[in-house]
């Protein structure tokens, strides 16, 4: 334990003494490798597991729903699936996202995984300003990933049906919702992404890295309409990442904003807003507002971490 | 000819392939959209207009409450015949620019790059007749064993309906790992004509020894990159998919605002109508992705293949392509 909190906590190079490195094989390659097999081991899992927990609970469904308008019946089949989908999002992450990728960083690269993914401390300052900056970000990318929906004239109806899986009634379903949707993705994509993907591309590509992690992680998340809000979140993470050289921050930035997702949709039984967590039509101005607030926070992140900041490549 | 280089390890296949994606992308992009830009907007018309004509018909159906009647039908055979042309012409596209990529791939791998032209031109001339030809032969093996199990079946059936319904499951038993196993050993056969310049028998053979001893190795490792190459370019695809379709979810979320989800039938029809150009292009650009990945790693399993079983025979090839200096008679080994 004293060795992995020695290695994991100082921003030491790790040893590359894996089966990939040692063959002295093209690292990009294995950045990219290793990012499709852990996608395709994730997703057919997360579909088979999905599908077994649907047909378990859905045949129960299917008398009630009878009769029912087109609303009712998503609307009621949503409810029963909810939990199911939440379980198997936090098996499929942990199990198939973050096992196949500490797998292959240790087998390719190094046995040293938290010194690879650079789970290093960091300096309180840098910490507050990428959550304050994801804060300020939060708001521009609802307003594009709004702009979408408004363009495609998605009813609110249907909006409202999609929310329900990260929608929580009592505190106790915000707990297990803050587990699932911001704790889990958090560790386990942010491991991936920027732990892995990032890492190993910044070996060769530099600050290129950041742009093409963030690209692929809005790619991974399979949502046309967010695809350039979920971009911009990817290479704001990703700039902390390559500035910071430290997972952390990139976990909270991460946390942060799923939290503040999941907060916004935390109601009572009357199904009245508990946070109102940018509960308000968000301008033209009062995006680019946002905008240049989170440019300004960027920037001083940048500001703040130009003493330690190395320019690494291996 | 030595083998440009040993026998590859898995590590070695993907490391390769991923390299030589890089290397040759730029030109195997130009090829595959010289040749497919044609088929895929013939595609467009064709799927929109075979979804246009069916709605048509459905609604005259409703309309008039008979049974389809000849004027009705005919129309929608027209289209459906367009259809059928332009999906022949869009599987042609797929073949030759398969060949062109292979061979700009094949000539990176030897240190002698080509340009996308040069492999065009050399595609153009015969190899592209070969590649129709291989292909021709192979699926008239196929379907014509599919004929004959289908007079064999027939012949059961006339003697017994239940002797009949026991050699169906029989045959379809036997049948799926049969074109499997000879599927697998003429997998190489398009990549031989292309590479080595052979002819339509020739290839067939090429492939067929090329893979014996290695069968199993070989559809492992097939199955394994089909199944990574297909979903990274579903990962890349979906968004352009999506957009090609825009109109057509806008229109059907319109709907489901206006009626509050309960959308019956008959509003679906003009949603019908507008379905196929979006599909045709979505698939045209999955192909066009796929084009930029398959052939590269089916060109390096090759030559893994040939240095695995180098150990002989000599097959003589096109002069032109000796003495162009790019590539020397080769060795088939277990030919």
């Amino acid at each position: 334990m004293d060795h992995l909190n020695e290695e994991s906590l100082e921003r030491t190079p790790p040893i590359f003494d894996g089966s990939w490195e040692r063959a002295h094989r093209n690292i990009t390659t294995a950045a990219f490798l290793g990012l499709i097999i852990t996608g395709v081991v994730y997703f057919y899992a997360q579909t088979i597991i999905t599908g077994i927990l649907f047909f378990l609970n859905i045949s129960g469904t299917q008398e009630i729903i009878k009769g029912k308008t087109f609303i009712e019946q998503i609307s009621h089949t949503m409810t029963v699936l909810k939990n199911p989908l939440r379980y198997s999002l936090i098996v499929s992450q942990f199990l198939f996202m973050l096992l196949p990728i500490v797998w292959i960083i240790k087998r390719w690269h190094t046995i040293h995984v938290l010194s690879y993914v650079r789970i290093a401390r960091i300096p309180l300052l840098e910490l507050v300003v990428a959550v304050a900056a994801t804060v300020c970000f939060v708001p521009v990318s609802g307003s594009i990933s709004e702009f979408f929906v408004t363009k495609l004239n998605i009813p609110d109806f249907l909006a409202q049906v999609h929310a329900q899986i990260f929608t929580s009634y009592s505190s106790q379903e915000l707990l297990w919702l803050i587990v699932v949707v911001c704790i889990t993705p958090a560790v386990c994509e942010e491991m991936l992404f920027r732990g892995y993907v990032q890492r190993t591309l910044e070996r060769t590509l530099g600050m290129k890295s950041v742009f093409i992690t963030g690209i692929i992680f809005g790619l991974y998340h399979m949502q046309p309409l967010n695809l350039i809000s979920l971009s911009c979140l990817g290479i704001l993470i990703g700039y902390f990442y390559y500035r910071s050289k430290s997972l952390v921050p990139c976990i909270f930035a991460h946390f942060t904003n799923n939290l503040l997702a999941v907060l916004s949709l935390y109601k009572t039984q009357h199904e009245q807003t508990v946070f109102r967590v940018f509960d308000f039509e968000i301008t033209f101005l009062g995006g680019i507002a946002a905008l240049l607030l989170t440019g300004t926070l960027v920037f001083l992140y940048y500001q703040i971490t130009k003493k330690n900041f190395v320019k690494q490549f291996g | 000819m030595n083998p440009p280089f040993p026998p590859l390890t898995l590590g070695d296949i993907f490391e390769k392939t991923f390299s030589l994606i890089g290397k040759t992308f730029f030109r195997n992009l130009c090829i595959a959209v010289l040749i497919l830009l044609f088929p895929i907007i013939l595609m467009a018309i064709a799927t929109d207009d075979f979804y246009s004509s069916l709605a048509d018909m459905k609604d005259t159906i409703h309309q008039v409450q008979s049974e389809p009647s000849l004027d009705m039908i005919l129309p929608i055979l027209s289209t459906l015949s367009f259809f059928l042309l332009a999906t022949f012409v869009f599987a042609l596209g797929v073949l030759f620019a398969e060949i062109a990529i292979s061979i700009v791939v094949s000539r990176e791998i030897l240190s002698h790059p080509i340009t996308f032209s040069d492999a065009l031109s050399e595609m153009f001339n015969l190899k592209w007749l070969y590649g129709i030809g291989q292909a021709v032969l192979k699926y008239s093996i196929f379907i014509g064993g599919i004929i004959i199990i289908g007079i064999i079946l027939a012949i059961f059936a006339a003697l017994s309906k239940m002797l009949m319904g026991l050699m169906v499951v029989l045959c379809l038993l036997a049948l799926i790992p049969v074109i499997v196993y000879i599927g697998l050993k003429w997998y190489f056969s398009l990549i031989a004509i292309a590479v080595d310049d052979l002819t339509v028998i020739e290839s067939l053979r090429a492939s067929w020894y090329l893979v014996e001893g290695y069968w199993w190795r070989t559809f492992g490792i097939l199955l394994l990159l089909s199944i990574l190459t297909q979903f990274a370019i579903s990962i890349v695809s979906l968004p352009i998919t999506f957009g090609s379709m825009w109109d057509v979810y806008k229109e059907y979320f319109t709907m489901l605002g206006k009626t509050g989800g309960n959308i019956n039938p008959e509003m679906l029809k003009n949603l019908e109508k507008s379905f196929g150009p979006g599909i045709a292009i979505g698939s045209g650009i999955s192909a066009l992705l796929s084009l930029l990945v398959t052939p590269v790693y089916t060109v390096v399993l090759y030559y893994d293949l040939r240095a695995r079983g180098n150990t002989g025979t000599t097959i003589q090839q096109n002069p032109a392509v000796v003495q162009d200096g790019s590539q020397e008679p080769i060795d088939l080994g277990q030919f």
